[in-house]
């Protein structure tokens, strides 16, 4: 997949786990790594850009497992520009399914559709 | 896993990031492999789940020379312009740390130059309804994660025509207004320097706590002033109507300069004419003395009233 457009789906999924509650940077990379194939040095670059670009603060709190860990929180920032992504995202994925679907649904329609097609031309 | 984290400080340092962000980049991914060992994955496990060095740094240095367009740090940039259909404008300046000049230019735009380091993307810089705006960022300083200051310097040319309104709000900003005719101006800075050359104004209020201010070649209706301890200069010019100083420790110096009334006003500071040639005075001080030496004795000078309380209040010959 084109990076630039996988970076723009990435960002979206590390806004869209931290508009549900504050997260440490493994909890996000485990929750997203969970449902796609993408590692934590795709994951943490963008989550430290949207930080300095000022849609996350962060603060430190003591774990169970020893060193404090650095919580990230959505800001109303983030939370603003979460709403202008998903809804883009929204508009797109809605507008690639309305072509995709005009071949038909299933893959056994599609299939079905064009082996009529080509069997009518070779039969000319 | 330490030599993971040890490829990545090199990566890092190669892609010439700066070392606080080094640092932070690095405790982040300490964290995390703590956590996933913490966890129990093996070595193998880690090593796929973080993927490589090179990488994180090749995407965290993307962003880190990408964002703050940099302009050359002693050269100003062209940010923007914006043409200009009327033929007044309003000016609103608030800042916090950045410098700032406006000038005359020679074009109809609005010229806006910046240089420095900072985020030029986080400032609200935008002319609607005749109203040039210059506003930093609102939640500047209070950002746990970016609280570097801002490094930026503007530069702004108007172009020549009459500023109807111009507020200018400054913390530490030191700015330089020149060749600039205004109807009403309004400014309130604390601890930046103020040098205006080459104004016509009609109404000015100043407000300064600790900036030192300087003023030549000017030319206003009325000029009302206050300094806490902020120091004043005010030379070549005129006063058509009333110019009232207000200082409480610092002082002020008024040089080769006509008015009509003035209102002088000091605690301690001390306040000194030099060739100030007012047609009436008002003189009140606490400790503060005041001074007017002049040249041209013929010149009469109508003493309203003069009270004070130790300090000494005179008009005399050069």
């Amino acid at each position: 997949m084109n990076s630039q457009f996988k970076r723009g789906i990435i960002e979206l999924c590390v806004l869209s786990e931290l508009v549900q509650e504050d997260m440490y940077g493994y909890m996000i990379i485990n929750n997203i790594s969970k449902d796609l194939d993408v590692n934590e040095n795709t994951i943490y670059p963008i989550l430290r850009r949207l930080t300095l670009d000022g849609y996350f603060t962060t603060y430190l709190e003591e774990s169970s497992i020893g060193a404090p860990r650095k919580y990230y929180q959505m800001t109303k920032k983030g939370f603003e520009y979460y709403l202008t992504l998903r809804d883009e995202w929204d508009e797109f994925i809605g507008g690639v399914y309305q072509i995709l679907n005009k071949g038909g649904k299933k893959s056994e329609d599609i299939f079905a559709r064009f082996r009529d097609r080509i069997n009518k031309e070779t039969n000319k | 896993m330490k030599t993971f984290l040890q490829d990545l400080e090199t990566e890092l340092t190669k892609k010439q990031i700066n070392k606080d962000e080094i640092k932070e980049i690095l405790a982040d991914h300490k964290e995390m492999i703590d956590e996933a060992i913490s966890e129990g994955l093996s070595e193998d496990e880690i090593v796929k789940k973080f993927g490589s060095p090179e990488q994180i740094a090749d995407e965290c240095a993307a962003f880190t020379e990408k964002n703050p367009k940099v302009a050359n740090e002693s050269r100003f940039a062209l940010y923007k312009s914006f043409p200009v259909l009327s033929d007044q404008i309003n000016l609103n300046i608030v800042l916090v740390d950045e410098d700032f000049e406006i000038v005359r230019g020679t074009s109809s735009s609005i010229e806006v130059l910046y240089s420095g380091k900072g985020k030029i993307e986080d400032y609200t810089i935008e002319l609607v309804d005749e109203t040039f705006t210059l506003r930093g960022p609102k939640n500047y300083g209070i950002r746990f994660f970016n609280s570097r200051r801002s490094d930026l310097n503007f530069l702004v040319k108007l172009p020549n025509i009459l500023v109807s309104n111009f507020l200018m709000n400054a913390v530490n900003s030191d700015a330089k207004v020149s060749d600039i005719k205004i109807s009403t101006m309004e400014s309130r800075t604390t601890n930046g320097d103020l040098d205006f050359n080459n104004i016509t104004a009609v109404d000015v209020k100043l407000d300064t706590v600790n900036g030192d201010i300087k003023m030549k070649n000017y030319n206003l209706t009325t000029l009302k002033f206050s300094a806490v301890s902020g120091d004043v200069l005010m030379s070549e010019g005129k006063i058509e109507d009333e110019f009232k100083v207000n200082t409480v420790s610092g002082d002020f110096h008024v040089k080769n300069s006509k008015c009509n009334k003035a209102y002088f006003t000091t605690v301690s500071g001390d306040i000194v004419g030099d060739n100030f040639y007012p047609d009436s005075i008002t003189m009140k001080s606490v400790s503060g003395d005041i001074t007017i030496k002049n040249t041209d004795m013929m010149h009469i000078i109508n003493i309203e009233s003069k009270k004070s309380v130790s300090g000494t209040i005179k008009i005399v010959s050069k």
